[in-house]
């Protein structure tokens, strides 16, 4: 088992009446990417700058290596903060950006100058050394940001939203670029995003915040195949997750479900909601990735409709469903499916993968756990 | 339409020029007159007719053109004034620089003096200074620091310190504060992250306030007339002294007026590069 890096123990953090972070509680071992993903205003920029000292929670301890360090200043932390501006020291050279922290730290001329050298050689800035930050562009900059990071070997780094201002061609290479220096370095990160591909594909774990609370933490692959919230679920994915809501009902040996006066017959379900009476006369929501979906042949599908809408993306459709009265499905299937608009259709999903959430808690509805309860 | 842009642009020029005249000509006057003879100081043409450096000599050396000028009481020479204007202006403007920087920061950064703290020492500035005079000479008087080069340093320093606050305060705002976030987590203390970050960033905005100051300090003349009689007197103050038993003395006046010009368009000229950057108001990035 990993060590522990960085503990985050029920921090707090009002600002007036808004409760920009609310009791929010994780563990960051020790060389993982650990990302806090969520909308902006979501609190997790809050929640890094508490974590770097630069805000004081109002309640709640940051333990950062084992060592508490909620009242310590930004300056004692040993941990260093990449900005989303970057804020490279425009008046300096490069070097001298690199070299600040090291200078701040009275490291000896020729070892500073030898680690500023071997840091900046690691970055692609061994060129650049001499010249002013100030008039670097963005992908200098947010690497002189990183350098500068870096030279100081903190606990944790941090970064803020470090590749929203590129451009997206430049992101790509910039994601990629940071995901090697991290593995090389083996340094533990905590990166703060509201890009939801780009924390999947850079995070060893996620947490998904969303009004100051700490919805879900897990792997990238647990995240997207178990929201434990709505939030989640919709959050996480591209095209976003279908919802279908209704009150679940039984009759005779269908499996309906009713809001208002739509009905969907979702009896095609049957498996798994049967033996579950706890699930009947509730208000749920069925969530359905658009890429579980498919279309079937007649007879075996759990939904049936007709084609509104087809979209391209990319090598893939978006074909847009209609199942019912003002409900719709986004089905992502291959792009050589022969279906026109205005075609009734049969779709269909593989009944696993269809999550159940509880309308009015917004949770999830966990059916296995529910099915070994009634077998105990 | 196009004779209409044509016109629009010529009366913009000639708006442009009749500007122009209107502050060149008499500052044109003064550089003539200041050559000009005492026969001619009275003449309504501009280029003398004999140039003279006549005025230029008397002011270091009065008692050559005593007759000449018709003067009835000689003038001391320039040479102590202009000593004078020099400290006083020089010490009360880095003094008035120094302690605007850190109020400024600590009412851009912290808020300190609070909302109305920092407005509160606009006030000193919307009473016109005459009102204040007599009650400062009061006080001077019997602090011993009439005719007192200490006693206009802290009188100018106190009295130009808002315009350094203010002008300062515009400079710091516009400095991210991320910069000085990512210093302290690099480890550095706040003197430091003071220093070797926000003090060369605010640099234009230090130049452009100390030139501001320095110059209303080298023109002031009210309090310095009233506080000093031989020891501290400025150049404004001996300006007036040139005055004869005929009337003023036009000649050395001018002729003081320009030496008294020099330092400042000096001092302009060195620092031209950062006056750019600093008009511009804090555009650092």
């Amino acid at each position: 088992m990993k060590s522990v890096k960085l503990e985050v123990e029920g921090i707090t953090k009002r600002f007036g009446d808004l409760v920009a972070v609310d009791n929010v509680s994780f563990k960051v071992y020790e060389g993982e990417v650990f990302t806090l993903l969520g909308p902006s205003g979501c609190g997790k920029t809050t929640t890094l700058r508490i974590i770097s000292g630069l805000e004081t929670p109002d309640s709640g301890r940051v333990y950062i290596g084992g060592r508490d360090v909620t009242e310590l200043p930004p300056q004692e932390r040993d941990v260093c903060l990449v900005f989303q501006e970057y804020a490279v020291f425009p008046h300096m050279s490069v070097f001298d950006n690199i070299a600040f922290g090291l200078k701040v730290r009275k490291v000896p001329r020729e070892e500073l100058t030898a680690k500023t050298m071997e840091v900046a050689e690691k970055l692609g800035l061994s060129e650049l050394l001499g010249k002013k930050a100030g008039g670097l562009g963005l992908s200098e900059k947010q690497r002189i940001a990183l350098a500068r990071c870096l030279a100081v070997e903190p606990e944790i780094l941090l970064l803020d939203e470090p590749l929203t201002l590129a451009d997206a061609k430049i992101r790509e290479s910039m994601r990629r670029e940071l995901r090697r220096l991290q593995r090389e370095l083996g340094i533990t990160m905590i990166y703060v995003t509201h890009d939801q591909l780009e924390a999947i594909m850079l995070s060893d774990r996620i947490a998904i915040m969303n009004r100051g609370k700490l919805l879900q933490v897990g792997s990238p692959r647990e995240i997207y195949e178990k929201p434990e919230t709505l939030f989640v679920a919709y959050f996480i994915g591209s095209p976003t997750i279908n919802l279908v809501e209704g009150r679940l009902t039984k009759v005779g040996e269908k499996y309906l479900l009713t809001r208002d006066d739509i009905t969907i017959d979702v009896s095609g379900l049957a498996q798994k909601f049967a033996g579950l009476p706890e699930l009947l006369d509730r208000e749920i929501v069925l969530g359905i990735r658009p890429e579980d979906l498919y279309i079937a042949g007649s007879g075996s599908g759990i939904f049936e409709g007709v084609v509104e809408i087809i979209e391209t993306a990319g090598d893939q459709l978006v074909a847009h469903v209609k199942i019912a009265k003002e409900t719709m499905l986004r089905l992502l299937i291959p792009l050589d499916t022969e279906i026109r608009v205005g075609e009734k259709v049969v779709v269909s999903a593989d009944a696993e993968k269809i999550h159940v959430f509880d309308k009015s808690t917004e949770k999830r509805i966990n059916l296995e756990e529910l099915h070994q309860r009634r077998m105990v | 339409m196009r004779t209409r842009q044509l016109l629009l642009r010529s009366l913009r020029y000639i708006l442009i020029g009749v500007f122009v005249l209107w502050i060149l000509v008499p500052v044109a006057w003064v550089v003539t007159l200041a050559f000009k003879s005492y026969a001619e100081w009275r003449v309504s043409y501009f280029i003398p007719k004999k140039p003279t450096l006549d005025n230029f000599i008397v002011l270091f050396k009065p008692e050559v053109f005593t007759g000449v000028m018709g003067a009835t009481a000689i003038v001391e020479p320039v040479t102590k004034p202009l000593i004078n204007s020099i400290l006083i202006s020089a010490f009360s403007t880095i003094l008035a620089v120094i302690i605007g920087f850190f109020t400024a920061y600590g009412a851009s950064r912290y808020n300190t003096p609070g909302p109305f703290g920092i407005f509160f020492t606009l006030l000193t500035r919307m009473l016109p200074p005459a009102t204040f005079v007599t009650p400062i000479m009061v006080y001077y008087s019997s602090l011993n620091l009439l005719d007192q080069h200490f006693g206009l340093i802290v009188l100018y320093s106190s009295v130009t310190v808002t315009y350094g606050i203010w002008i300062l305060k515009g400079f710091i705002d516009a400095i991210p504060v991320e910069w000085e976030e990512a210093a302290m987590l690099e480890g550095a203390s706040p003197t430091r992250v003071l220093f070797k970050v926000v003090l060369p960033l605010a640099r234009p905005g230090l130049v452009v306030s100390a030139l501001f100051i320095f110059l209303l300090n080298w023109t002031e003349l009210l309090f310095a007339l009233v506080l000093t009689n031989i020891n501290a007197v400025t150049l404004p103050v001996h300006i007036s002294k040139y005055v004869g038993a005929v009337g003023q003395l036009y000649g050395p006046q001018a002729a003081l007026a320009l030496v008294g010009s020099i330092i400042p368009v000096v001092i302009g000229y060195l620092i031209q590069k950062h006056l750019v950057t600093g008009f511009t108001f804090g555009m650092v990035r």
